[in-house]
């Protein structure tokens, strides 16, 4: 993990990091640029990558790193959904206290596409931190025929003997790139 | 379903207790999830707002059930969804089935649904051709072992990697090593091509947000987030319980459940899904949402109405001390522990509750650590009520007023009760032979009224233990208030707590107790007296149970409010500077057990009052010693043998205790310690108080 580049609001990002870790997310705070190359060396030997709501230029910067791995959600179908090797998306809403990232779906592809990858790299570009599920749901507008998740980590069990194992059926790994 | 009364129960405690894989498998599991909370709760300081916000959305949901099923309704409909209301748990199975037929579906990915639970839905929609697959990790094993969930969070406990293993090898045909990592992965494996191949989702849901058309699901393997996204048709069951008016309201939920659940901050997959999805190309999701009545409606104007506050966390379940050795095979129908009592009696009648009613000792922890304040132990007492009452407990009943008598004449009560003949007689009366009787002494005599030499007085409520068994309670309480330079007094006309009338569901006889102590003791507080205990069973019922029996009456809300343990009372003056403490006692470790009623009313600082007299704390780290009030004096597995089960981890600890003087405030705590072969000694005796 690097080091934050500087709070939205104060302790939020902090704490957000702490809290991310604790439940096993992996945050990678720099620049532009570092992001692109980290995410790049992440993503290259991969056969199978979804791009999900990306802003413009990320996504032309995916399809020139990885031109001929690189499916649109919308356009992918549930087999190559379901074969991914790891999904791209993007979000701008944080929660520190329970090192969530909140990401919304307008379409059944999107939360198909961020469920079934075992890798998960979520970009989050001038994030705003709230500071509990409760601070964001006491302002939140849900928008109709949408899903709003609060992602806490790779998907968890302890149902085995209480021991915890993770990629159960979500994301096995988590990463959240944090950058101005 | 259990409905053949005690005599099964009796059979079922006796074979479960003798698995002690899975009494282990329970005990530790259970410490866990205790502990998980405990830590979860200390981050946050803000717990018990938390707490009263809560407890005040969820009563909100309580008083307007019809209004938030008609907002809930229009809303998902305006979003091109469909609501229905299934009256009975029958209606709400065909209603479903027939849904699913219509639309052709013969496969379904199902998340874990305790409503399905209560519905016997996955059998139904079986008997009607349609496939179901349980895709919780834990709910899938059970399902392909056949068995029942043990635990609404934790449904497959009492499995071992073993047991998933070999699942796995007869059920699925395939072969693994028995490691959780590798388990694990072909569970991902089968079950995401169950997933890909369904027809239709099946989910429960742990709120529903009235205002926006919401469904609230939490899940950490994802199941419940994958589930609804790859078919096109989502059948969503919920009590009509879960509605919330709010997102608002969702977030208060939120912030307690995880939390008083597996000690999570959040789970991992937190979704809310507002109307049906968008398929692509313009297409809906088809969303039904099946919300159940099945007796709900009809409870929101009942007693048992703020059962419908709980929002299955299982903190109640992980704090029982009888549920943490037999868990929810024994205890429980559909939904277990102390609040599955409330609700197999609300979905399933009080007859069936109180089929295993009996295994809740009332010691009150699980509405001590209720998120949305529901009094679970005394709603519980109120369902006890219809059931049949024991010999022995008819006998237990009567403890007050036999030792009353026995106090008249004490050398012979206690030669007779002691001697073989007198353990025959008790036998004969359902009471375990192998426990001593308690001697009696003379009745505690202190003046009855105010000290007019001390400048502060309190009003003492001794309940039997201090009146005709240990009188010396009352007065090493007279001796330490008079070395700190308070007074006090033994209120005349006070009467038994009646905690053993609550235990066994004589509700009527515990609220004559109620009305009285609480005349008695309201006079002086009234009158600027507060109210001191030196028993924290005592100071439960002054605190929590009088109030309920009296139904919130403004005298016995005065009382909970002005009353106190002793040791609340020195430890103020301590920290204020006033005195300070001497150890009594040369051997500086002691081992002090912290009694359920006195961690139910958050009062534990006997620990710190001793520390400050300089002794070395051994704290007891288990629910319960297992006596629970009179509950162990009783014969048989509901009783002398469930009381000693739930006793091993207490007598554990004793085992490692290096040092040789063992104290508790509780008077059948103390008489437990004493049976696993300990001398107590009244924590007050063991200090000296010198004013400043």
């Amino acid at each position: 993990m690097v080091a934050p580049v500087g709070d939205v609001k104060p302790g939020g990002l902090n704490t957000f990091f702490e809290r991310a870790k604790d439940v096993g997310t992996e945050v990678f705070c720099a620049s532009y640029q570092d992001v692109k190359s980290d995410l790049e060396k992440e993503i290259r030997s991969f056969g199978l990558i979804v791009g999900a709501e990306l802003e413009e230029d990320f996504e032309r910067f995916l399809a020139s790193a990885v031109p001929d791995s690189l499916v649109h959600y919308e356009s992918a179908s549930l087999e190559d959904l379901a074969k991914a090797d790891a999904c791209v998306t993007a979000t701008s809403e944080l929660v520190s206290l329970s090192g969530s990232v909140v990401l919304v779906s307008h379409n059944v592809n999107h939360r198909r596409a961020t469920s079934l990858a075992p890798n998960l790299f979520i970009l989050c570009h001038h994030p705003v931190v709230y500071l509990s599920v409760s601070d964001y749901l006491e302002h939140a507008r849900l928008e109709p025929n949408s899903t709003l998740t609060f992602v806490s980590g790779p998907s968890s069990t302890g149902d085995i003997e209480q021991i915890l194992i993770r990629g159960v059926h979500g994301p096995k790994r988590v990463k959240v790139y944090i950058y101005e | 379903m259990r409905v053949s009364g005690l005599r099964a129960l009796d059979d079922e405690l006796r074979v479960a207790l003798s698995d002690e894989k899975k009494v282990q498998a329970i005990r530790s599991s259970l410490w866990r999830l205790r502990e998980a909370r405990k830590f979860a709760l200390s981050r946050i300081d803000n717990y018990l707002e938390l707490r009263q916000r809560a407890s005040k959305i969820r009563e909100r949901t309580v008083e307007n059930l019809d209004r938030y099923i008609a907002l809930f309704t229009e809303r998902i409909e305006s979003q091109g969804g469909r609501v229905v209301l299934a009256r009975t748990s029958e209606d709400a199975d065909r209603l479903i089935a027939e849904e699913l037929l219509r639309l052709g579906v013969r496969r379904v990915v199902k998340s874990k649904s305790m409503t399905a639970e209560e519905l016997g839905l996955n059998s139904y929609l079986e008997s009607n051709g349609i496939e179901v697959v349980d895709t919780d990790l834990g709910e899938r094993a059970i399902q392909l072992a056949g068995d029942r969930p043990i635990h609404i969070v934790a449904p497959a406990l009492h499995f071992t990697r073993f047991d998933f293993s070999r699942l796995f090898r007869e059920k699925e045909g395939v072969e693994t090593s028995p490691d959780p990592e590798s388990l694990t992965m072909i569970a991902r494996m089968t079950l995401r091509k169950r997933f890909l191949e369904a027809d239709a989702a099946i989910s429960g849901a742990n709120f529903l947000i009235a205002s926006t058309g919401s469904i609230v699901l939490v899940t950490n393997e994802g199941n419940g987030r994958l589930g609804p996204s790859v078919p096109a048709v989502y059948v969503v069951v919920a009590g009509v319980e879960k509605l919330v008016e709010t997102p608002a309201d969702a977030g208060v939920m939120l912030e307690l459940l995880a939390r008083s659940a597996t000690g999570q901050t959040l789970t991992v997959y937190t979704t809310l899904t507002s109307g049906p999805q968008l398929m692509g190309h313009g297409v809906r999701q088809h969303l039904l949402v099946v919300l159940v009545d099945n007796g709900r409606l009809r409870a929101a104007s009942s007693e048992l109405a703020p059962a419908l506050k709980c929002i299955r966390c299982a903190a109640c379940l992980n704090t029982c001390p009888t549920f943490g050795v037999v868990g929810g095979h024994v205890f429980g129908d559909v939904y277990p522990g102390p609040m599955g009592i409330l609700w197999t009696a609300l979905v399933k009648g009080v007859e069936v509750a109180n089929s295993f009613s009996e295994l809740c000792i009332s010691c009150g922890l699980c509405s001590s650590v209720c998120p949305v304040m529901i009094p679970v132990a005394e709603e519980i007492m109120v369902v006890k009520r219809a059931r049949s009452k024991r010999l022995s407990e008819r006998v237990l009943t009567r403890v007050a007023s036999i030792e009353r008598t026995a106090s008249k004449l004490p050398r012979l009560w206690n030669a007779a009760t002691s001697s073989s003949i007198g353990r025959t007689v008790a036998g004969a009366f359902g009471l375990d032979s192998r426990r001593s009787i308690p001697r009696v002494s003379q009745t505690l005599r202190m003046s009855g009224d105010p000290d007019n030499q001390s400048a502060v007085n309190y009003a003492y409520f001794s309940d039997v233990y201090a009146q005709f068994n240990e009188p010396r309670i009352g007065y090493e309480l007279e001796r330490v208030f008079r070395e700190a330079g308070l007074g006090v007094f033994l209120p005349k006309g006070q009467t038994e707590a009646g905690m053993p009338y609550l235990s066994y569901g004589m509700v009527e006889k515990a609220k004559v107790c109620a009305e009285r102590n609480t005349r008695v003791l309201s006079k002086f507080v009234k009158m600027g007296y507060e109210v001191v205990t030196t028993e924290p069973t005592a100071l439960y019922i002054l605190r929590e149970a009088y109030p309920f029996l009296l139904k919130g009456s403004g005298e016995s809300v005065l009382v909970a409010q002005h009353s106190w343990g002793a040791a609340r009372i020195l430890l103020d003056l301590v920290n204020k500077g006033v005195i300070k403490l001497r150890r009594r006692f040369e051997s500086e470790e002691v081992f002090y057990h912290l009694p359920c009623h006195a961690r139910a009313t958050d009062s534990t600082e006997y620990v710190s009052l001793l520390q400050s007299a300089g002794y070395k704390i051994s704290v007891s780290n288990v629910t319960c010693c297992g006596m629970g009030g009179t509950f162990g004096f009783k014969k048989g597995m509901l009783g002398y043998e469930l009381s000693m089960a739930v006793s091993k981890d207490l007598s554990l600890q004793l085992e490692h205790f290096t040092g040789n003087v063992y104290t508790t405030d509780s008077s059948v705590c103390s008489m437990q310690l004493n049976h696993l072969g300990r001398d107590t000694v009244y924590p007050l005796s063991l200090i000296e108080v010198v004013r400043l």
